[in-house]
């Protein structure tokens, strides 16, 4: 089944180790602006929401490139692009509604590629604020957690 | 070695106010090599562009900031900079976290040496190869928190790091910090104060070059053993928990919580400032500086009361005890309250505490009156005098001019008795760590470099067999001894203290936090510091290599200040420290012997290879760390 990167920005203690472990493996280079995910943060509020291509079932970035440079990677799921094809027209970072296509500061287009189905940046976010995880478990472990006082309640002894 | 550099950005902006002339140049593969980065690359800018009895806030000091290596990877997020200060007329120095320096990196960028002064407020803008000297006309009188808005918004660019005074480095407050990330500070010693005089009101960044690794798999690999290590033991339990305030937790149940103006070391109402009231009370999440997955900060919230509503991150140990226990204060939302009032001033809030708690003890012994303050009383923990001090403070306000001075020299405009109530070591007031009973870790403040602190050094051992193991106690000192606070061991302490401090120039160094290795308890220690810098470098530096260059970085900083005028004198304790015994609990009866506490000095100068006499570096000592030149400029000044 389809897995994707799923943030939980309540866990974020916005350290970018996902950013600067991105662009490590693309390109040798701890460099936050060749990332692929990238941690929003507003500092005096304590918001930190780590943000990356969400792999659409209908993705947007496919149809709208004119070269047919973005295609959906079989054994991963990944819509990766074809830098051979890309002319670089942008229209897949304009069209995309979450900003999961960025520019390099080179110019090249950047999607999270999910590593090849073991995305680096999750394996090293300590705190799991980014998780690699069946979509049909996203659901189901949300509510899970926002009913988790629910036993208590009910004088449950022992923890679920 | 030419070409392309990892791990360094491999060049230096220089930056003359006076006559607005900005300077790119290389950082040269020599320097790298033999001072590797950050605080050693610093100390020896220091010593070749600082005058002896330069005027720390005249145009002629320097103030330099300095990356390492390591600082913008997936291990670093460290800054130093390093000045004469104002606290104390010798070596200035201090190191940040924060997000500011790994983004100087990413710009292309290790060092930035700030000279002369502007006769209009300024602030440098670097974006990438963009350097540029701006008016600042706009920012001056702000604090750094609207000053970080201001410039995000003009430049409609979020990712724009901003490290800067707020109005206590604008007004000269001799304990002023420099701050990034909003509340990351380089706090320590008044490199605010000097940034102040320099008119120099921030150093906004931003980069897109990243910092290339020499062996990216390699060093991908290290990072995953070390995050192994550290996530695995039992001891990321504690700081990734509750953050350095668990401190007060610890050391209020051990018996040496600073309390009240150093005079007592418990206090009614403990448990409601300690790391476990933080995270069960006002902690929201975790956060971390940058590339850490270590998250030993915190952003918190007061929920109800007279500061119901109060948000911020960065709080630290020495926040909740200098704005708490040792001002008497047990209220901890006074503290959070406080703490952000604090950063967003820019003071480094050991001094703030250490000032507020000498005038408390002052005017409770009847030594001041209402007279001085203003007509105030300060009393021990009243919550709306001490919020009013920090403005009086940052603003020279009043009385608060007299306690911007800092504890040291407040106390000398006030006289003999105060004199007698002030704790310090070279002129700076200690960290919040009570050294009496432990006499290793006393020696390691007494000699530290820049003044009292527990960042230069650390003697682990001491604490009651706390993070360091009997065996390796006996196998790296030499005597069981190291592991009992309270003897006045020549033999291992001495070497055990030069041993951390060491540590603590090799992290400030490669610009690692020293919380990441063996020093707060994980199984890091210098071979994986070793490999981490290589692998990122693709150098070769070995276990032995480092060794040399704690010890080549920490004399260098012991030259500086013998050209200011360093002597033995320097490294004893204060008087009062030895004078004056710790009041009760498990430490009773313990403050700092003269003879005995001047015989482990003997011994550590021994180790350290400096004259027992004098306390200077030996002049075979210094060529053999390669430091000949350092040698000669002492021999011609007449020092050895």
């Amino acid at each position: 089944m389809k897995k994707i990167i799923v943030s939980n920005p309540e866990k974020c203690t916005g350290c970018r180790v996902c950013e600067s472990v991105c662009s490590l493996v693309h390109t040798g280079r701890c460099n936050p602006a060749e990332s692929r995910i990238r941690v929003m943060r507003w500092e005096t509020k304590g918001l930190d929401i780590p943000v990356t291509c969400l792999q659409c079932e209908d993705p947007i970035c496919e149809m709208v490139c004119p070269v047919n440079a973005i295609s959906r990677n079989p054994d991963t799921g990944a819509m990766e692009t074809n830098h051979d094809i890309c002319i670089k027209c942008y229209m897949c970072v304009m069209a995309c509604p979450f900003g999961g296509s960025l520019i390099a500061p080179n110019g090249d287009v950047l999607r999270c590629d999910l590593c090849g189905g073991e995305p680096q940046c999750v394996t090293l976010c300590q705190t799991k604020a980014i998780e690699y995880k069946r979509v049909d478990k996203v659901g189901v472990t949300k509510m899970r957690k926002a009913i988790k006082h629910f036993p208590s309640l009910y004088r449950v002894e022992k923890s679920m | 070695m030419q070409g392309k550099w990892y791990g360094w950005a491999g060049k230096i902006i220089e930056l003359d106010l006076t006559s607005k002339k900005i300077l790119v140049k290389p950082l040269s593969r020599d320097l790298a090599e033999r001072f590797v980065g950050g605080r050693g690359i610093n100390m020896k800018f220091l010593f070749d562009e600082i005058k002896p009895n330069t005027d720390p806030l005249g145009p002629e000091n320097v103030l330099i900031f300095g990356t390492g290596p390591l600082t913008g990877t997936i291990v670093g997020s460290r800054t130093q900079v390093s000045t004469k200060a104002p606290m104390t007329g010798f070596l200035g120095d201090s190191n940040s976290g924060g997000h500011w320096g790994a983004e100087l990196k990413f710009a292309g960028y290790d060092h930035i040496i700030i000279k002369g002064r502007s006769e209009k407020p300024v602030y440098l803008f670097i974006d990438d190869d963009e350097i540029e000297i701006r008016d600042a006309s706009h920012l001056w009188g702000k604090n750094i928190w609207e000053v970080t808005d201001i410039i995000r918004d003009e430049e409609s660019d979020s990712e724009i790091q901003v490290l800067g005074i707020g109005l206590a480095g604008e007004n000269l407050v001799r304990f002023a910090a420099i701050m990034n990330t909003f509340s990351r500070a380089n706090g320590r010693t008044g490199v605010g104060a000097v940034m102040g005089s320099k008119r120099l009101k921030c150093i906004a960044v931003r980069g897109t070059k990243g910092v290339s690794i020499a062996d990216p798999e390699r060093f991908l690999n290290h990072i995953k053993e070390i995050y192994q290590k550290a996530t695995t033991s039992p001891m990321f339990d504690h700081y990734p928990v509750y953050g350095t305030p668990i401190l007060t937790d610890m050391k209020a149940e051990l018996g040496n919580l600073p309390v009240k103006n150093w005079s007592d070391i418990t206090i009614e109402g403990v448990e409601n400032v300690t790391g476990k009231a933080l995270v069960e009370k006002y902690a929201q999440k975790n956060r971390a500086c940058y590339g850490c997955f270590y998250h030993c900060d915190h952003f918190f919230m007061v929920k109800e009361g007279k500061y119901q509503g109060v948000i911020g991150p960065g709080l630290e140990y020495e926040s909740v005890n200098g704005l708490g226990p040792r001002i008497g204060n047990t209220d901890f939302p006074t503290i959070l309250h406080g703490i952000n009032i604090v950063n967003d001033y820019g003071l480094d809030v050991v001094s703030t505490g250490g000032s507020i708690a000498l005038a408390m003890d002052l005017y409770e012994r009847g030594i001041i009156t209402e007279k001085d303050t203003g007509g105030i009383p300060i009393r021990w923990g009243d919550g709306d005098v001490i919020i009013d001090l920090i403005h009086k403070i940052a603003k020279r306000e009043g009385f608060g001019d007299l306690l911007a001075e800092g504890p040291y020299y407040m106390a000398k405009k006030i006289g003999k008795e105060a004199e007698k109530r002030v704790m310090h070591a070279k002129k700076l007031d200690p960290t919040a760590v009570e050294t009496r009973p432990f006499k290793g870790q006393a020696l390691n403040y007494m000699t530290s470099t820049r003044g009292a602190d527990h960042l230069r050094g650390l003697l682990k051992s001491e604490a009651l067999g706390h993070q360091v193991t009997m065996e390796q106690a006996i196998k790296l000192f030499g005597t069981k001894d190291v592991t009992v606070p309270t003897l006045y061991d020549t033999v291992g302490k001495p070497k055990g203290v030069f041993y951390y401090q060491k540590l603590s120039v090799i992290c400030d160094c490669i610009e690692m936090c020293k919380f990441n290795t063996f020093w707060a308890g994980y199984d890091i220690y210098f071979e994986d510091l070793c490999n981490l810098l290589n692998s990122a470098t693709g150098m070769e530096f070995t276990v032995e290599d480092l060794d040399r260059l704690g010890a080549r970085i920490w004399l260098l900083e012991k030259a500086i200040n013998t050209r200011e005028g360093y002597t033995r004198e320097d490294d004893m304790p204060c008087e009062r420290m030895m004078t004056e015994a710790i009041p009760q609990g498990r430490f009773k009866g313990e403050l700092l012997d003269k003879e005995k506490f001047s015989k482990m000095l003997d011994a550590y100068y021994e180790v350290t290879r400096c004259d027992v006499k004098t306390g200077i570096p030996k002049e075979d000592a210094l060529i053999s760390l390669g430091l000949g030149d350092v040698a000669n400029e002492l021999k011609r000044l007449g020092k050895i």
